[in-house]
């Protein structure tokens, strides 16, 4: 197992509670010795200068989808809300983990099967074990955040985890970086780990204000298409990075497009072309920024994404990581 | 309360301005200002600005509320002279039969016609709503030309609802939200800080916080802080679980609503300050609206930003309620808060 | 417009409580009228007498107004409701009146959208979903608003283009001060006959303030004054009469042949417009009740047109009222003998 992809997914952070993977990718870069600076809204930006070449921003983000507690009833059971997109039949039955610890259960009001029928967030209530309300409320509060609990595990060429969106493209940019930042680079490279994605790709907007650049890639997840009777989309695990053509929020700048396809060629680098109708990235947020920034995107292939087990290939990943080197790199 | 706050809560939430039509609330708020800031500006959406201090040192605080009500506006004039409505902001159709209006600049009196029911079918009352596009304004004319010179396309439509007190320590009225956040960033901007204070009256939040989008952008400020009236769902047989706050319980403080998430750490100051004061508080309970403050957020590189309200019950309805204590509770905390930011680091 | 107008419409008296109305009534009857009754269930009954009390035309109009009752309380001091005969789609946004030992006000308002389930929008709020907010705890909301207590439209006219007027309980007070006009055109004039002006409770719901004041009154014409559709946008022309085109006439069964005859001659001798409508067995009105007090009462009806019945916006035009107020006055100094042997087939009395 990857220990740096489980100790990725296995911090603590949703949406605009980025402290504690923000800590854990400064640890992983501290020996490169890199600058970089935290924005008003907490995006971590590295700068590796290099005057006179056009500046690239990446942007992978931190955050994780989670709940927030909005009421603790009088037996000790919490109501929740949505902090990015939460599908109900995704919630239900799984474990949800607080900063400090506390687990709960995602149950549905079952006083009906037409609940199920047409389920909404707000007939599931969260049960952390608690027989009473003054007991539940020594362990939680109203305002808490929570996200899905659960180990990272390998299966086969695969690892299955919550919050591979994007812990995963968080690991393909701490990679590259790795591999790239100490050589002579094509740009002056801005690495952002950028924050409050889920809720509107709101961290990528201003950290591109703050950068100016004239151009971007991003590194998110995409969805898939390779499982039984799935939704159509021509994108498989194990087919290489997907170079996106489209999403709901955006059409990648063919230029980018290209320059991607392009390098994954010349490297020999596997690669997939993606179309997806639904969601969106940072790229979309960084594409209009001022006058406007030539984007791309390199996606890694993701099944059951915004569940507790998504899956990547790590074959696909690694594909990522050499693609962006080799962008990166004369 | 002050008298002095209630005389200006009444004169706002009395004032007429829909989304794009603030130019009255903006009179009265340069009224209440005049030399308390160094200058006002407005810019082409109509934001109206407030600003002092600004040669200060320490953080630029952005106080903001937004000035526009959620109304109705004229479509469509018949021959017969009766006036077609569109909604200016989001109002639940079911809220728009048999109310009183004020048409226009000159406040034409009218009334959203209901059919008498005599003529509708109970099939009818019990299953159909009436949408917005098939109720019609009846002023009393005859004719649309009797009306030239004095009702337009495009003129804003109000409710006529008074404002007064009510129950047990409520105040009754419309547009709460957000004159109740006007109200108190004016009366906050009467103090002279040792900050500077960018004083933000918005235009057209109830379509988009529009204003707030281009005025933060204007002066994008270090720190934000947005005063609305919120949703207060503690009526009827609503559950608990669901009334988002409550009315008595203090001032709302948004954690995560429908648009953002707010600064974490001010938060947090904000809620050491009311615990060191002794002022209650209370948290948004559901992820639910929008404020200005989403906006304000993410302006060029980033702003940290807050949103707190006065808990509100029937917002975008034609009558709403607030209690006076929250009111009161909300100034308290908004001005405690700044003192003690002008004696710490952010 | 008459000042009675703001004082009637403005009171509060649903169907059962129409005893509040009295003082305001009596002090405007004061000098016009003769002897002023009341009888047991509430009607008030207002006597200007004529040469000869051998025979009396009754004008009849109701003082009660629709509203609610309140039928419960809920944990948050909400007041539950049953209403009658009122759309129930306009209680949605609306300030209310609550009747108990005092009067409070209330207000019926919506839960917000994000408490809605996702096709409640799109219906009308079920009646027993509807709560009255009085804003007070409900230990003093018990002690305050027993169960049944009555709960109106809050009061307040607005004055509209042309003359025209919007308010709650237009009808029917309208007509009840139609009827004081009438007495005050007729302070100076010697009638031939007594004229009763019936003010009368429940209408709205079961006529037996039109039963109990015909059998109090046994006058021999009756015609209730009443409201009737005024035109209305978006409803067909063949089920109004046109605002401010003149008071309508009932035409049919309920109307005695002798009665309209004299309505329509009246109304000529003014020459004031009119709408005739058509009724079938019933028109609605205090009318269908009393023809068929004791041995019989040769009805009528008159209306005064009126947009949005059973309202808070209910809206009339001053000119019908006026209107309305000479052809009563009309038609009571044309109930003579000359009449009477015409309704009875003889001219002997």
């Amino acid at each position: 197992m990857n220990e740096l992809i489980r100790t990725l997914t296995q911090a603590w952070g949703p949406t605009s509670y980025e402290d504690g993977i923000r800590s854990v990718i400064t640890r992983e870069l501290d020996s490169l010795h890199l600058d970089y600076k935290v924005d008003a809204l907490g995006n971590l930006i590295y700068c590796i200068v290099a005057p006179g070449k056009p500046k690239l921003l990446l942007s992978a983000h931190m955050d994780q989808i989670g709940i927030i507690v909005t009421h603790v009833d009088k037996d000790g059971f919490l109501r929740f809300g949505a902090v990015g997109g939460l599908d109900p039949y995704k919630v239900l039955g799984h474990r949800f983990v607080f900063a400090n610890g506390t687990v709960g259960v995602a149950a549905v009001e079952s006083k009906d099967h037409k609940t199920l029928e047409h389920l909404t967030l707000d007939k599931l209530f969260l049960d952390i074990g608690s027989a009473s309300k003054d007991d539940a409320v020594l362990h939680v509060a109203v305002g808490d955040f929570a996200v899905y609990a659960g180990d990272c595990v390998q299966v086969g060429n695969r690892v299955t985890s919550a919050a591979l969106d994007d812990r995963i493209g968080c690991y393909v940019l701490i990679e590259a970086l790795k591999a790239a930042a100490a050589k002579e680079l094509n740009y002056e490279t801005y690495a952002m780990f950028s924050v409050q994605e889920e809720i509107g790709i709101k961290g990528a907007k201003v950290g591109a204000w703050g950068v100016q650049p004239d151009l971007a890639i991003a590194l998110d997840v995409t969805a898939w298409g390779d499982t039984p009777e799935s939704y159509v989309l021509d994108i498989g695990l194990g087919k290489g990075p997907a170079i996106k053509v489209k999403d709901a929020g955006m059409v990648a700048t063919p230029a980018v497009r290209d320059l991607l396809i392009e390098t994954a060629k010349n490297h020999g680098i596997p690669f997939q072309l993606e179309v997806l109708q639904g969601g969106t990235t940072d790229a979309a947020a960084i594409q209009t920024n001022a006058s406007g920034v030539p984007t791309g995107v390199i996606s890694i292939p993701d099944r059951y994404v915004h569940s507790a087990s998504e899956m990547v290939d790590l074959g696909d990943v690694e594909g990522c990581i050499r693609l962006l080197v080799a962008v990166l790199l004369k | 309360m002050e008298q002095t706050s209630i005389e200006l809560l009444k004169k706002l939430t009395e004032a007429r301005g829909i989304s794009g039509h603030e130019d009255e609330v903006a009179a009265i708020l340069r009224t209440e200002l005049e030399g308390h800031v160094d200058r006002f500006e407005r810019d082409s959406i109509k934001n109206l600005f407030a600003i002092k201090g600004m040669d200060k040192p320490g953080p630029n605080v952005m106080l903001n509320a937004h000035m526009d009500e959620v109304g109705l506006y004229v479509t469509h004039i018949t021959k017969e002279g009766y006036l077609h409505i569109g909604k200016a902001g989001g109002i639940d159709d079911r809220l728009l039969l048999g109310k009183k209006v004020l048409v226009g600049k000159d406040r034409l009196p009218g009334v959203t016609a209901i059919k008498a029911v005599h003529l509708s079918t109970h099939e009818e009352t019990s299953t159909t709503v009436i949408k917005a596009d098939d109720i019609v304004v009846d002023v009393g004319a005859k004719s649309d030309k009797e009306l030239a010179g004095k009702a337009a396309v495009g003129d804003q439509i109000t409710f006529d609802t008074a404002f007064g007190t009510f129950g047990d320590g409520y105040l009754v009225g419309k547009a709460f939200d957000d004159r109740v956040g006007c109200a108190i960033v004016a009366e906050l901007l009467k103090t002279d800080w040792p900050f500077s204070i960018i004083g933000m009256f918005s235009a057209q939040e109830e379509v988009g916080t529009k204003g707030a989008m281009v005025g933060a952008w204007r002066y994008p400020p270090d720190i934000s802080i947005t005063v609305e009236g919120t949703i207060a769902a503690d009526i009827g047989e609503v559950k608990d679980y669901q009334e988002v706050s409550s009315l008595g319980a203090g001032p709302v403080l948004t954690i995560k609503d429908g648009g953002m998430i707010t600064d974490h750490r001010l938060r947090n100051q904000l809620i050491e300050v009311a615990k060191a004061s002794g002022l209650p508080w209370q948290f948004k309970r559901m992820p639910a609206g929008g404020t200005d403050a989403r906006s304000i957020q993410l302006a060029k590189a980033g702003v940290r930003a807050l949103a707190v309200a006065v808990p509100a019950r029937y917002i975008h309805s034609p009558v709403s309620l607030i209690k006076i204590s929250d009111y009161e509770n909300t100034s308290a905390l908004l001005s405690k808060f700044l003192a003690q930011l002008a004696t710490t680091e952010a | 417009m008459h000042k009675l107008v703001e004082q009637l419409t403005s009171a509060y008296a649903v169907s059962g409580d129409e005893r509040r109305l009295h003082d305001i009534l009596r002090s405007a009857l004061g000098d016009i009228t003769d002897e002023i009754h009341d009888t047991p269930l509430g009607n008030l009954i207002a006597i200007r007498k004529g040469r000869s009390s051998e025979h009396a035309i009754l004008f009849a109009a109701h003082l009660d107004e629709v509203g609610a009752w309140v039928t419960r309380i809920n944990d948050r001091g909400f007041l539950g409701i049953h209403c009658h005969s009122v759309d129930e789609r306009v209680w949605p946004g609306l300030q209310v009146v609550v009747h108990g030992n005092d009067s409070l006000p209330g207000i019926i308002g919506l839960k917000p959208v994000h408490v809605m389930s996702h096709d409640e929008m799109d219906k009308p709020v079920a009646p027993d979903e509807l709560w009255i907010d009085v804003g007070l705890p409900r230990e003093q909301v018990l002690k305050l608003v027993p169960i049944g207590s009555t709960v109106t439209f809050s009061a307040g006219i607005s004055h509209l283009m042309n003359e025209r007027f919007s308010g709650k309980t237009q009808d029917d007070r309208l007509c009840g001060v139609a009827l004081v006009q009438a007495l005050e055109l007729l302070k100076d004039v010697t009638l031939p006959y007594d004229v009763v002006m019936a003010f009368t409770v429940q209408e709205e719901i079961t006529g037996n303030g039109a039963w109990t004041s015909g059998y109090v009154a046994h006058p021999d014409v009756g015609i209730a004054v009443d409201v009737t559709h005024a035109d209305t946008d978006g409803v067909p022309e063949h089920k109004t009469i046109p605002l401010g085109g003149g008071p309508g006439i009932a035409v049919g069964p309920v109307v005695n042949d002798h009665v309209l005859e004299l309505i329509r001659k009246s109304a000529k001798a003014v020459e004031i417009p009119t709408s005739e409508e058509p009724c079938m067995a019933y028109s609605g009105t205090d009318a269908d009740e009393l023809q068929l007090v004791g041995s019989g009462i040769a009805a009528g009806v008159l209306s005064i047109p009126l947009r949005y019945m059973h309202s808070p916006v209910e809206t009339a035009d001053q000119v019908d009222v006026d209107r309305t107020a000479r052809l009563i006055a009309e038609i009571a100094k044309g109930f003579d003998a000359a009449f009477i042997g015409e309704l009875y087939g003889t001219d002997k009395h």
